[in-house]
């Protein structure tokens, strides 16, 4: 007994110091998305070496393969939908307007009046610049850069953003921006103040641009205003998904693009 | 002794709170330079008593590490910094004590020690503290220059700040 005190007051510094380093390590790889992330892949790493004789994170490597053909399957369903909204006939895979490549979301940041999102896919994988970048549900992004295996995206949280969007029934075009207003809430303006809206009103992508696909769900206005001697709305938007949460992007090819651009820049000149 | 127990409560939540309120909403951002972060806190287990058990100053640079980290979003890395911290206390203490030993039983503030002994004490603790705070922050030595950046920028602006306040309440115990 004498001895278990001694040792505790010749060690217990040190004991306690490994004890709440513990306890610290599994707050930090529990609550935080970041670290649990790094976590999970430098010990699926080490089990690869020690030949995977620990089932349980081997089965995190088997569940990130699952996931990433989920999101390829994924990527192909929404890639249907969005082609057959107009016309509905039998569809050839290879004259689809629209290609959708999953990719993963590498790095997001929200907090700045900039951001920006990686993506762990690039030029190999058939992304160019100027590509729109969805998730699920709403819009992510505009591809920026795409180096052979990533890509540096504008997020649509970002003070450069402007997105030809338009409310659901009508087909005024409007410009939607984010004016460092949160990480949910974007702002259309440029509706012309005679139409009729209100609140709940659905806010869709309009097609204009070659980077957007038509009728994408943006979000649902919650308030507007018109600011005095304007003659538009000042919309705000809340967006449909979570750009801080999403975890994979969707970057849409649209095949049509060049021919439009080159159409488009025709009859400029 | 009482005066010196409730000195060190006032003092935990004083900088526990400061440093969440204010220090944690001031961030400099010149383009991607982003490495200035303010940390103040760690002066608590910097001015515990001397002569307090080990294990105990542990506890409590857990106790305000955890304080701070639910206000920062980050359960565990504020902890797991103060943590180590605490315990590397005890060895830069044993590091820096002169040749007589501690003559004061208070805390080791400048008054009980000199300028010169505490600059010293403050900057090995402080730094110990930013590098580990970034490195478990960042989570991966991947980020090694990131880690070294926002220390360096860090310290300098942290150990100004920790400065600024022993001048200013001149605590003594």
């Amino acid at each position: 007994m004498q001895n278990v005190l001694l040792f505790f007051v010749r060690f217990g510094a040190f004991i306690s110091f490994i004890f709440l380093q513990l306890i610290c390590f599994l707050l930090i790889v529990n609550f935080n998305k970041g670290h649990k992330e790094i976590f999970l892949h430098s010990s699926s790493f080490y089990s690869n070496i020690i030949d995977g004789r620990f089932n349980q994170w081997t089965s995190y490597i088997s569940l990130q393969e699952t996931n990433d053909s989920l999101s390829n399957h994924n990527a192909h369903l929404m890639e249907l939908f969005i082609n057959t909204k107009d016309v509905v006939t039998t569809i050839d895979n290879d004259s689809l307007q629209y290609k959708l490549i999953s990719a993963r979301i590498v790095k997001n940041t929200f907090q700045l009046h900039n951001n920006h999102i990686s993506l762990d896919k690039g030029k190999i994988d058939g992304i160019k610049k100027d590509m729109g970048v969805i998730s699920e549900v709403g819009l992510l992004g505009i591809v920026k850069n795409v180096s052979d295996h990533y890509t540096h995206a504008v997020s649509i949280l970002n003070s450069q953003t402007k997105i030809s969007c338009t409310v659901r029934p009508f087909a005024y075009p409007g410009s939607l921006s984010w004016q460092n207003s949160g990480a949910r809430h974007m702002v259309l303006s440029a509706i012309p103040k005679h139409v009729k809206i209100s609140i709940g009103d659905t806010v869709v992508t309009n097609g204009y641009s070659t980077i957007f696909p038509k009728d994408l769900i943006v979000g649902t206005i919650e308030t507007f205003s018109i600011n005095k001697g304007s003659s538009d709305y000042k919309i705000i938007v809340k967006l449909i998904n979570d750009v801080q949460n999403s975890k994979v992007g969707y970057v849409i090819n649209n095949r049509l693009a060049k021919e439009q651009k080159m159409i488009e820049n025709l009859e400029n000149e | 002794m009482n005066s010196i127990v409730s000195a060190n409560i006032i003092r935990f939540f004083l900088l526990a709170l400061t440093q969440v309120l204010i220090f944690k909403r001031i961030a400099f951002t010149w383009g991607d330079f982003a490495f200035i972060h303010f940390i103040v806190y760690p002066l608590f287990i910097l001015l515990l008593p001397i002569k307090m058990s080990r294990p105990l100053i542990i506890f409590l640079g857990f106790l305000i590490g955890f304080f701070v980290d639910i206000f920062y979003d980050s359960l565990g890395v504020h902890a797991s910094a103060s943590v180590f911290t605490a315990y590397m206390r005890g060895h830069v203490l044993d590091f820096l004590e002169p040749r007589e030993g501690y003559k004061t039983k208070g805390s080791p503030t400048i008054e009980n020690m000199n300028i010169n002994w505490f600059i010293i004490y403050g900057s090995i603790l402080l730094g110990l503290h930013l590098l580990f705070y970034f490195s478990v922050e960042a989570f991966s030595f991947v980020f090694f220059f990131e880690i070294i950046m926002n220390t360096i920028f860090s310290f300098l602006a942290s150990s100004m700040i920790v400065i600024l306040i022993l001048l200013i309440f001149r605590p003594k115990n």
